[in-house]
């Protein structure tokens, strides 16, 4: 049994094996088969286009091809392996066996056969043995191996080229052979026949940057087409779209812009006709996908500007990129990416390249900007793809302004004193601050050679160097610099900023002059102005005097006519137009003897007294026009436009009347005017004199030197003597002048002193001559003694000179004095009269008639009050002794004999004998005044009294002046801990202003009365007082320097207010007229909120700290905008 | 206590001694009524005089403010100091006083410190009376122009309440002193709708106002000069 099942098994095997086989072999076969049937067919149909019916065959037939040959191929040996069992016949298979094995031949089908059967006579002992021999011989044979699957295909030269001619036959007929196939499966459809047809597209199948453009270009070949069709889709979506493409000479052409996203696409060609091809004509379907390179979604700038402009940092807003900033600011970029960054790198205009700090997304980067320049990002994601088209930003590097300085005041070139001070005033701008200040200057001289004329360099110190405007004084005294008349100062100051990037800027101001003309210059200049002015006042006169004239004629011409015609309306008129330009000529003559009063005072040429008495002709000249005048002019102009008789003839006796006034007024003035001129040509005699012997004296000791001169020196000496000579001649010449004057008939002891010194004038010629003939001879002894002698001439000659000055000096005093007593005694008549008027009243009853008697007393008393108050108002335009003290008290006496009036006329005796008495009180004290202000002027120097106050606070100055200096050169030098020694300098300081501040207090003492004049010596004392304290506490800083500079810079305005503020015009507070206008527009629109809103941003634009001439543009803009709302 | 003690009178007095009663009330109600009143006054009105730096003459017309503050207390019945009080924008005591002025002849000028302190003083609430009293007019606009750089001075309308508040001017400030000539100004810095500085120019409202013997001006112009000064405290107490 074992063996026949062996030998079954084996069968079987074999069987299963070669079905197997049959199925794979088959398959393939089935394969081929069908590509040989159905390509052929589709082939024939794309050739010869088949008719439906034959299609239909066709199909029909290569169907049941087809199916058979699955069947046969493919499902047959699988059928067969299932059916396939070992109780199932096997004979073929033993006989297939049987030929596989030459050895076996048909014993195995032999064996095979008995085993399945019972053949008639056979022993079953013989079956089992033929068996077991034969399955003992085919043990080791495996029949399925004997089968090789090769065996079971068609021959390769058969296979392969099929497959190969196939494969070709797809690939380039695919488009055809597609239709064809279309048109064989769908037998019962209805096919155009579509001619051959070809698309070339260009680029076909494409991956592309998101974003980019694309060309395509399509080739078409096949029928005749109106025009092509681009059709797509995007990718995800359903619907097509569609575009026409632009037909070139040999294809068709189209650009898509900015792609983003993915899609396909095809191409149809639209045929001329016939309209069946229409949809037939279309290539294959293409796809574009796209490409997303990294982008930067977002860059934030941080801007910190340099130290030095103190500017806070700040940040750019996001994606911003633009950069201004000054030169030195420290930038810091930091950017967000759309994707992780493998590197990132900021690209420069100037090609520098440098790395980014990366992390993930982010990137960031710091550097100094110094240089305009541009610059872009430059990414790359971890794919490699870079940022398309990056943004280039800008940076714009600001420029640090050049600071701007400007000398405000004096702001012009200025003549002063050889010994003056002036106080400059510096203005600065900049945009961030200053370093430092400096003042240039050069001495430029008539003698040129002995000056230094090079140029120096004065450090000022700016009180707030980190503002960006200052305003800074300096006081500049000439005193202690080697200038003398004649010279002049070239000078202008420069400023640095403080911009430590680039370096500090310098900006320089205007260039000025400061003249030091000689006395001579000054007094020339002055003595021509005056006499022009007085020429042309006497011409005024004698216009006026013709004027006046005229006048009567028309006003006796008027008497007699009835009414006013053309002619004498014209007349009039005339008169008139002539009077008023009689006043604008005054006008000019006051307004330029203003002026050169104005610069004599400023270099303090006027001893006070001509000062006093030019003032008092500069209120002469204001007086001369009254406004009654005036206003008879306007009635006479009315009444003449009216051509009325009456009020005409009214009008011009005002105006005559008025006119005469004005030419007394004027005449006064003249008078005046020309006393004056007398008063100043002696004081500058006497000036001229003093300078005169001044410098002989130093020419005398310079020729008693024991070394003997060289040849320059002599020289030198001969010019200075040749001056000297001129200066004389000057002075001779001024002599003769003033001789010559009218007003010197007043003071006949002064014109004597005057015969003297032009008598020792005219011997001090020939005696300078001889000197100078010596010292031309080289001969310097003999012209030392003679130098001498004729010092001692001039000596004489000012003393001489000076004589009639005092002379002149104190015959005005006396007359002040005189006229003084002349009041007092007028007022001690009043309070006698006063008194006995008490008793009067007091002994009065209620019932007697006395009271208007009484009354009338007072009264008469009240008016000689009344004439006593105008003497005084007179008198204290000439003097300064007549205190405030005086007229109050007056004015109390006066109020007081009003009430009393007032109370006789009521009867109430008691009460008016109560405000007698105090009237009399009141008159009393004013003559205790008087009598004081009598025993000053007398001991006093000069009648108008405060030259001696003004003397020692001009000493005080100079010794304030001197200790300034001092400290400043003191705190420049030590700075720090003190040595014994620097302690001991500032306890000196500390007594030298302790002693000033002593005398200050002390003037302050005596002038209690009249502190008004000199200011508040006390307020001046006690800021000394502070700087004493700061100097013994050892304690000297810039605001000790500062204190002492405003400490000398308000005595030398007391000095100044001393003679301006009794003698201004303005100051002695001229009545105010009454003016009529409209009144002005109501700014309500600064309600507007608007207008509000246009301060605010004003001040916010203001407080941006922008450049001072962008302030200025901002100003106006904001003006601008401002007429623009209230428009 | 005396409304009670009224109180208990009333109740306990009987018709007969009704006058006297009432009477020995009326003694006792006056301590009450003049304290009262005292008290009233007790709260005065102070203007302080700006010293300042520069060179000008801020201590003159020293009776000036002495003259209206004594017209205020008698005129209004308003406490007033009758004395002025002085100081520097940069004391301490510059805020205690609400209204402040100013005046002189020459050079003003303020540091940066003192022109922000007098913003800030003149913007919370203080006023400033400044008067020209001839030659500090350059200097004081330019000053201001530091104080308040964005406002410019503008000429108050004559219906201004500054020029109404008390005593009538129907043509504006009152001219005083001749000065320049031409007819007065009275400017004013005006901060977001409200009258901050109040500046006289070309008139000298001081010099009026100081006492009569000084400048012997005409009576008339004195008491115009006075009530000018009379309004422009009013008016800065007011507003």
């Amino acid at each position: 049994m074992e063996a026949i099942n062996q030998i079954i098994r084996k069968i079987v095997l074999f069987q299963r094996k070669n079905l197997v086989f049959h199925f794979i072999a088959g398959s393939i076969h089935f394969f081929i088969f069908f590509l040989i049937i159905w390509l052929s067919t589709f082939l024939a149909d794309s050739v010869f286009y088949f008719k439906t019916e034959v299609r239909w065959f066709i199909l029909i037939l290569n169907s049941s091809l087809t199916i058979y040959l699955f069947y046969q191929f493919v499902l047959s040996p699988v059928i067969d392996s299932f059916l396939l069992s070992e109780k199932k016949d096997l004979t073929p298979v033993t006989k297939y066996i049987g030929e596989r094995f030459p050895s076996i031949a048909d014993r195995l089908t032999n064996i095979y056969q008995l085993i399945i059967s019972e053949p008639p006579g056979s022993s079953s002992s013989i079956k089992q043995y033929a068996i077991g021999q034969f399955a003992q011989k085919v043990t080791d044979i495996n029949f399925a191996k004997k089968l090789v699957l090769k065996d079971y295909f068609l021959p390769f030269s058969f296979m392969l080229p099929v497959l190969m001619g196939s494969i070709i036959l797809i690939f380039s007929l695919s488009g055809r052979l597609s239709l064809s196939a279309k048109r064989v499966l769908n037998p019962a459809g209805e096919y155009a026949i579509v001619p051959w047809y070809e698309f070339s597209v260009n680029p076909g199948d494409a991956s592309i940057i998101s974003g980019e453009s694309l060309e395509i270009t399509i080739l078409y070949q096949g029928p005749e087409a109106d025009n092509c069709m681009f059709w797509y889709r995007n990718q995800g979506e359903k619907n097509l779209q569609s575009k026409v493409l632009r037909k070139g000479q040999n294809n068709y052409h189209l650009e898509l812009d900015n792609i983003r996203k993915p899609f396909d696409y095809y191409v149809q060609a639209i045929p001329a006709f016939p309209a069946e091809w229409r949809n037939k004509l279309i290539s294959k379907m293409y796809t574009i996908e796209t490409l997303n390179p990294p982008l930067v979604n977002e860059i934030l700038v941080e801007i910190q500007p340099p130290f030095y402009t103190k500017l806070p940092k700040r940040f750019l807003d996001l994606n911003v990129g633009d950069i201004i900033a000054y030169p030195g600011s420290k930038i810091n970029i930091s950017g967000l990416v759309s994707k992780n960054l493998k590197t990132a790198e900021m690209v420069f205009s100037d090609d520098e390249k440098k790395n980014c700090r990366i992390r993930e997304n982010k990137f960031s980067y710091a550097f100094t900007i110094n240089t305009d320049k541009s610059y872009y990002f430059n990414i790359s994601d971890l794919e490699d793809l870079h940022n398309q088209d990056p943004i280039e930003y800008s940076i714009t590097v600001l420029v640090d302004q050049f600071p701007f300085v400007e000398i405000t005041e004096p702001g012009e070139d200025i003549e002063i004193a050889a010994d003056g001070a002036v106080n400059l005033v510096i203005e600065g701008n900049d945009d961030f601050g200053f370093k430092s200040l400096n003042l240039h200057y050069q001495i430029q001289g008539k003698i040129k050679e002995t000056r230094d004329s090079t140029w120096q360099n004065v450090p000022i110190l700016i009180s707030s160097p980190h503002a960006k405007h200052f305003q800074q004084s300096y006081l500049w005294n000439f005193a202690n610099l080697p200038v003398s008349f004649e010279d002049y100062v070239k000078y202008y100051v420069t400023l640095t900023d403080n911009d430590i990037i680039k370096g500090p800027k310098k900006s320089r101001s205007n260039t000025y002059y400061i003249r030091f003309p000689s006395l001579e210059q000054l007094f020339d200049e002055f003595e021509m102005t005056q006499n022009e002015n007085l020429e042309s006042t006497e011409d005024l006169a004698k216009e006026s005097e013709e004027l006046k004239k005229d006048l009567e004629e028309i006003r006796r011409e008027m008497k007699r006519e009835k009414e006013i015609d053309w002619e004498r309306k014209r007349s009039l008129e005339a008169t008139i137009e002539k009077q008023k330009k009689i006043q604008e000529k005054l006008q000019k003559i006051e307004e330029d003897l203003e002026q050169a009063i104005k610069k004599m005072e400023n270099n303090q040429l006027f001893s006070p007294e001509i000062l006093e008495k030019y003032r008092q002709l500069q209120n002469l000249f204001q007086e001369i026009i009254t406004p009654e005048l005036l206003q008879a002019m306007n009635e006479l102009q009315n009444a003449l436009n009216n051509l009325d008789q009456k009020s005409g003839q009214r009008s011009v006796e005002k105006f005559k009347l008025n006119q005469e006034r004005f030419k007394e007024n004027l005449e006064r003035t003249l008078a005046l005017f020309e006393k004056v001129k007398l008063e100043q040509e002696l004081d500058r005699m006497v000036k001229m004199a003093e300078q005169l012997k001044k410098e002989q004296s130093e020419i005398s000791e310079a020729l008693q030197d024991e070394n003997l001169l060289n040849k320059n020196e002599r020289e030198s000496l001969l010019q200075k003597e040749e001056n000297q000579k001129d200066l004389l001649e000057k002075i001779e010449k001024s002599l003769a002048e003033l001789e010559k004057s009218q007003s010197l008939d007043d003071y006949p002891k002064s014109r004597n002193h005057l015969e003297e010194a032009k008598d020792t004038g005219s011997q001090l010629q020939n005696q300078m001559q001889n000197l100078m003939n010596q010292m031309s001879a080289s001969n310097q002894a003999q012209a030392g003694k003679s130098s001498k002698q004729v010092g001692r001439q001039m000596e004489q000659l000012y003393s001489d000179l000076k004589k009639a000055q005092d002379e002149m000096i104190m015959s005005d005093k006396k007359k002040i004095l005189t006229k003084m007593q002349k009041i007092t005694e007028n007022l001690l008549k009043l309070s006698e009269n006063e008194e006995n008027l008490v008793d009067n009243t007091k002994s009065l009853s209620n019932y007697t008639d006395r009271f208007p008697e009484v009354a009338e007393s007072q009264q008469k008393i009240l008016e000689g009050m009344s004439h006593v108050i105008r003497d005084i108002i007179d008198l204290s335009h000439e003097t300064f002794f007549i205190s405030p003290q005086i007229s109050k008290s007056l004015g109390s006496a006066n109020g007081n004999m009003r009430k009393s009036l007032s109370e006789l006329e009521n009867r109430r005796q008691n009460t008016a004998s109560n405000f007698q008495r105090q009237a009399m009180a009141g008159i009393n004290e004013s003559i205790l005044s008087m009598n004081q202000s009598m025993e000053m002027m007398s001991s006093a120097s000069s009648a108008t009294g405060f030259e001696q106050y003004l003397e020692q606070m001009r000493k005080l100055s100079g010794r304030q002046g001197q200790l300034n200096q001092e400290s400043l050169n003191f705190f420049k030098q030590n700075q720090g801990s003190l040595s014994m020694e620097q302690q001991g300098y500032l306890r000196r300081m500390a007594a030298e202003q302790r002693a000033i501040q002593e005398s200050m207090e002390n003037m302050a003492n005596e002038m209690q009365n009249r502190s008004d004049i000199l200011g508040r010596l006390d307020h001046m004392a006690n800021e000394m007082g502070e700087v004493v304290e700061d100097l013994q506490a050892l304690n000297i800083d810039r605001k000790t320097i500062e204190r002492q500079q405003q400490i000398l810079s308000r005595m030398l305005d007391a000095q100044k207010s001393v003679r301006e503020k009794e003698y201004s015009k303005k100051r002695l507070a001229e009545v105010g007229k009454e003016y009529r206008r409209k009144s002005p527009d109501d700014p309500t629109n600064m309600e507007d909120p608007r207008m509000k809103q246009l301060s605010l941003d004003l001040i916010r634009a203001l407080q941006e700290g922008f450049n001072p001439d962008y302030e200025k543009l901002i100003e106006e803009y904001f003006r601008a905008l401002n007429a623009d709302i209230s428009n | 206590m005396d409304y009670i003690y009224i109180f208990i009178m009333l109740l306990k007095m009987n018709s007969g001694k009704m006058i006297k009663q009432v009477f020995y009330i009326l003694i006792l109600l006056f301590p009450s009524l003049l304290s009262s009143q005292v008290s009233e006054r007790l709260s005065e009105l102070t203007v302080v005089r700006i010293k300042y730096d520069g060179g000008g003459d801020w201590y003159g017309n020293k009776t000036t403010l002495k003259n209206l503050l004594q017209l205020i207390s008698d005129e209004l019945k308003i406490g007033t100091t009758l004395k002025e009080k002085t100081a520097s924008i940069m004391d301490e005591s510059f805020f205690n006083y609400p209204v402040a002025y100013i005046a002189g002849h020459g050079n003003i000028k303020f540091s940066d410190d003192e022109a922000e302190r007098l913003r800030t003083y003149l913007t919370s609430g203080g006023f400033l009376f400044a008067d020209d009293d001839y030659g500090m007019d350059v200097s004081f606009r330019r000053e201001m122009k530091k104080v308040f750089p964005e406002l410019n001075f503008v000429e108050l309308p004559f219906t201004h309440p500054i020029y109404i508040i008390y005593y009538e001017f129907p043509n504006g400030l009152p001219k005083i002193h001749e000065h320049d000539g031409g007819p007065p100004r009275g400017l004013g810095l005006i901060y977001n709708g409200r009258l901050v500085v109040f500046y006289s120019f070309n008139t000298d409202i001081s010099d009026g106002c100081e006492d009569p013997e000084i400048h012997n001006d005409p009576p008339e112009k004195r008491q115009a000069a006075l009530r000018m000064g009379l309004n422009i405290l009013l008016y800065s107490i007011l507003n």
